[in-house]
């Protein structure tokens, strides 16, 4: 077999010459068996398939190379941000209000306004409008050891000016939750 | 400032013991947040969730709206995901593109996934479909890196290999996409013939003789280019 041929034998395989066990080369065709033997003995042959071999391992060496450290935290940032649903409020206003005939039977979200503008009509028809504004107070204050009903005065600093309350505290209060805080004191309170 | 202690509040005698102050609540809120927070970064937990969990199980995490399950299965398929797109593209802005891609359209179609225990050829195929359509739409997309191109200190078999790599990667560009695709997960993720037929949901036969006539492609073109 000369080199031409050999080269022709080694382009049809997928597996290198070497990962061939001696076993098996015996059940492989004489052409197989032929070219295992010119690569035994042909220098040329051998650093062609090696080159060859080598060449491979650079790309798989640059595939493999590992990202930058933010390259993974990134990609998951990402990834997670696009997975996120869009706000209740940016789903409603994003569909058409008149996706269909005005008056088609099938429901659209333009009637959603219609027993809200009634309500609001209705509101407005028994009461003043100064009267539905509901008067509320700026600050939230809670406050422990105080008596219910009591008045008591605070100072710009929110501190208490009234002599007998040393032992009261009052602490404002600017969380959203502040009622739940309130109902936790209460339970905590009823508990000790 | 006049204020008026809330009326609702429950009625304190005088002789009950004092409130206890409010601070105690902070204190309890804080730590709930902490706890929260804690949760919610995921990662102390994950070399634990990534031992004992199977896929399966992450799923059925995710599903249940885990941020943990969601950590845990990419950290524990990302790097197959990224280099394996790679390996087809030989590119790696592109891989990084559809990498991300295969994850967003296989979270969110995770809740259709029939057999939770084949996640990993399930989200290796939409990748690897995402990469078809790209390699079928612009064959051209072989990066070439400078730092591997252009050795200075390198050994005369290295620069012969590295040029030799090049033309590879050239020839392999050109093959058409699925041999392209079949070949590169053989040649570079070192693939079976049948694993690629599992994951693609192609013939064996049909995976076999692409890879054969694509093998036999390149290396006859580079031994008629005369470069082997
Ligand atoms: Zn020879």
């Amino acid at each position: 077999m000369n080199c031409d041929e050999f080269i022709k034998v080694w382009a049809g395989k997928l597996e290198p010459f070497a990962k061939v066990s001696p076993d098996k080369l015996h059940a492989e065709s004489n052409e197989e068996a032929e070219a295992c033997h010119h690569l035994q003995e042909c220098r040329r042959c051998a650093r062609k398939i090696d080159t060859f071999d080598f060449a491979l391992n650079l790309i798989r060496d640059e595939i493999h190379k590992e990202p930058a450290a933010a390259f993974w935290h990134n990609l998951r940032a990402e990834i997670k941000k696009q997975l996120k649903p869009a706000p209740l409020r940016q789903r409603f206003f994003s569909r058409p209000i008149f996706s269909r005939p005005i008056f088609s039977r099938q429901w659209q979200p333009v009637w959603a306004l219609v027993p809200v503008a009634l309500v609001t009509l209705l509101l407005l028809t028994f009461f003043p409008l100064n009267l539905v504004t509901p008067s509320r107070p700026d600050n939230i204050f809670l406050m422990s050891g105080g008596i219910p009903g009591f008045e008591y005065e605070i100072d710009s600093e929110n501190n208490l000016t009234n002599e007998d309350d040393a032992n009261s505290e009052i602490i404002y209060a600017a969380i959203d939750n502040w009622a739940d805080l309130l109902a936790e004191t209460i339970e905590i309170n009823s508990n000790s | 400032m006049k204020i008026r202690l809330w009326e609702k509040q429950r009625n304190l005698s005088a002789t009950a013991p004092p409130p206890r102050p409010f601070r105690k609540v902070w204190g309890k809120i804080w730590l709930n947040s902490y706890k929260n927070f804690k949760r919610s970064s995921g990662q102390r937990r994950l070399g634990v969730i990534e031992a004992v969990m199977s896929d399966r199980e992450l799923i059925e995490k995710f599903l249940d709206n885990d941020e943990d399950a969601f950590v845990g299965l990419m950290t524990k398929y990302q790097r197959l995901l990224f280099h394996t797109v790679k390996g087809v593209l030989l590119n790696n802005d592109e891989a990084q593109e559809i990498t991300q891609e295969a994850f967003i359209r296989a979270f969110k179609k995770l809740k259709h996934l029939k057999d939770p225990d084949r996640f990993r050829s399930w989200l290796l195929r939409i990748a690897l479909n995402l990469a078809y359509d790209r390699i079928k739409r612009e064959a051209d997309i072989i990066e070439f890196d400078d730092s591997f191109m252009s050795p200075t200190t390198d050994s005369e078999e290295k620069i012969i290999a590295r040029d030799l790599a090049e033309k590879i990667k050239t020839i392999i560009g050109k093959l058409a996409p699925r041999q392209r695709m079949i070949l590169s997960l053989h040649l570079f993720r070192e693939m079976k013939p049948a694993e690629i037929a599992e994951i693609l949901e192609l013939n064996p036969a049909t995976v076999r003789s692409n890879l054969h006539f694509a093998m036999k492609n390149l290396k006859e073109t580079l031994h008629k280019q005369q470069v082997i």
